[in-house]
């Protein structure tokens, strides 16, 4: 669901739309509700965690907040999804968001970000693939 | 019948034109109706949004309780459980 559909944004329609099926796909697979927020950061961290609170179950959420001024991008998990999600994964998704922001390509960086983390949450829910002791 | 000299300047010339008129056009037209790409280390004027994320989630308070140097909803940022990762570019 997009916050304000009639707001002036830098992406097109289908950006929007393709960014949504991410991360509703990706919520699907991995079993937590993954969201994406492109806007100003003025307290960088403190501010993307205030908007991961206001999110409908923080415990289960992930949000991918980019500020393309200041140039940040912060990935905060939630304390149970932290448990799928851990702080290398979203170190490796950071890296990847940051090479397509370098080039100005917001979107596809919040898309490709969203599509490791979801890969990373995922891989961790394959038990049946664990070899025995 | 022998076409004149404006009917020939019209249809060497003037066709001719009108082709890569079209051309010209249809490659430039969708980048006219697309919305502006960011380039890095502009400033970014556009209202923050929030994708798939509850509907009525008050980003803006969000950000000026934070901007204030407080705290949200009175509980404290610095003894976050919250997990993740952040990155400059």
């Amino acid at each position: 669901m997009l916050d304000g559909d009639l707001v002036d944004t830098a992406f097109t329609t289908a950006q929007l739309a393709e960014l949504e099926r991410t991360l509703m796909r990706t919520g699907e697979l991995t079993g937590a509700h993954f969201s994406a927020y492109v806007g100003k950061l003025p307290a960088r961290r403190d501010s993307a965690l205030s908007i991961h609170r206001q999110l409908e179950d923080p415990d289960m959420s992930v949000l991918v907040a980019v500020d393309p001024e200041s140039r940040v991008v912060e990935v905060v998990t939630g304390g149970m999804v932290r448990d799928h999600l851990d702080d290398q994964s979203c170190r490796l998704a950071c890296l990847t968001m940051t090479s397509r922001f370098a080039i100005g390509d917001i979107a596809a960086g919040i898309r490709d970000g969203i599509i490791v983390l979801g890969d990373h949450a995922r891989s961790l829910r394959v038990l049946h693939t664990d070899l025995p002791d | 019948m022998n076409p004149s000299g404006l009917q020939l300047l019209l249809l060497l010339v003037g066709i001719p034109a009108a082709v890569v008129l079209v051309i010209v056009l249809a490659t430039l037209a969708p980048g006219w109706t697309r919305a502006g790409r960011y380039r890095p280390g502009e400033p970014w004027n556009y209202e923050p949004i929030i994708i798939n994320g509850k509907a009525g989630t008050d980003v803006k308070a969000a950000i000026s309780v934070t901007s204030a140097g407080e705290f949200s909803e009175g509980r404290d940022l610095t003894i976050a459980k919250e997990g993740g990762a952040s990155a400059r570019w």
